[in-house]
């Protein structure tokens, strides 16, 4: 195997970086001899996932090559085809992702639905719109990808930016549909809704409960930090006060809190 | 018997390092030349950014 370490901001590494339709770092692919695609590995990998899904591409097992041999010898297997849309979809190819999913769709082998909702989430995509998420949504309540729906949804709403209650409604729908609460999720779901200014109670209740979850000091503050807007932004200044002191005790050198003290004793918030 | 020890030391050695592969990077090389003289290895291409 040969390595090459290419920074994808400089020199050829800019085009490259752009052929191979790399979006976050760390992004390693693999390739042939001509430079084709093999496959790739997206994201952080602690050693073990990592070296696993090294020998597992070394071997040829479920490489993009292989699938497609796969898809050659039987064109209308369910499993095949499902994993070169995630391939094509890893890989940055919606179009390639689209036409593995109609072809399960047109081969009637998508008992579990799956090929259905993929079709409505790489249409939505296409069109940057939530609508059919939503009505997926509503219609399948128990889909195990009720959590994917709602999340892709609120980017499209948030990212048309016109209306601020549907996306609060779709974010309180989103949290309620994760199995496990996360204290770094509710806090995100908490500070939204101090920019949103709507369910600011519910938010309160949020983040309070992950404040309570967290045993790292400077998380904690950051937690705290949301909660104090959130009463801020309740008229309950003094309260609001109270639980900003506790983050500029924390850490007295940190500027932003020490902004956010001074406002929330400046003129009443409106 | 001495040969023997030798010998068993030596064979312990050598498929110690064999099962210790190590990867380095290759360095100042364009990727059209290293495609050239890849022949039918698979080529890793680790991208990166400094922030």
């Amino acid at each position: 195997m040969i390595n090459l370490k290419i920074d994808a901001e400089k020199g050829e590494g800019i085009e490259l970086a752009e052929k191979y339709n790399i979006r976050g770092f760390p992004t390693i692919v693999f390739t042939n001899n001509r430079g084709d695609e093999i496959d790739r590995i997206v994201g952080y990998k602690d050693p073990d996932q990592f070296f696993s899904e090294l020998s597992r591409i070394k071997s040829g097992r479920n490489t993009l090559p292989t699938l497609l041999t796969d898809f050659q010898t039987n064109p209308n297997n369910f499993s095949t085809l499902f994993k070169l849309t995630k391939k094509y979809e890893a890989m940055g190819d919606p179009a390639s992702a689209t036409r593995m999913i109609n072809a399960i769709l047109k081969a009637g082998v998508d008992s579990s639905g799956t090929a259905k909702f993929f079709s409505i989430l790489y249409q939505s995509r296409e069109i940057q719109k939530p609508d059919g998420l939503l009505e997926y949504a509503n219609n399948h309540p128990e889909s195990g990808y009720l959590t994917t729906a709602l999340q892709e949804a609120m980017y499209f709403i948030r990212r048309i930016g016109k209306n601020k209650q549907l996306e609060a409604d779709v974010y309180v729908r989103l949290i309620n549909s994760y199995e496990e609460e996360n204290p770094g999720m509710l806090n995100s779901f908490a500070w939204r809704m101090s920019e949103l200014k709507l369910y600011l109670d519910l938010a309160l209740e949020k983040v309070t409960w992950a404040i309570g979850q967290t045993s790292d000091n400077k998380q904690k503050h950051m937690f705290i930090d949301t909660k104090a807007e959130i009463l801020w932004k309740l008229n309950r200044i003094d309260d609001a006060i109270l639980e900003i002191e506790k983050c500029t005790t924390f850490d007295p050198n940190n500027i932003y809190y020490k902004e956010q003290l001074e406002k929330f004793k400046g003129p009443i918030n409106t | 018997m001495k040969t023997q020890i030798s010998l068993f030391i030596t064979i312990i050695f050598l498929l110690g390092c064999e099962s210790n592969h190590s990867y380095p990077w290759v360095i100042n090389t364009t990727y059209d030349d290293l495609l050239k003289s890849a022949d039918e290895k698979l080529i890793l291409l680790d991208f990166e950014t400094e922030w």
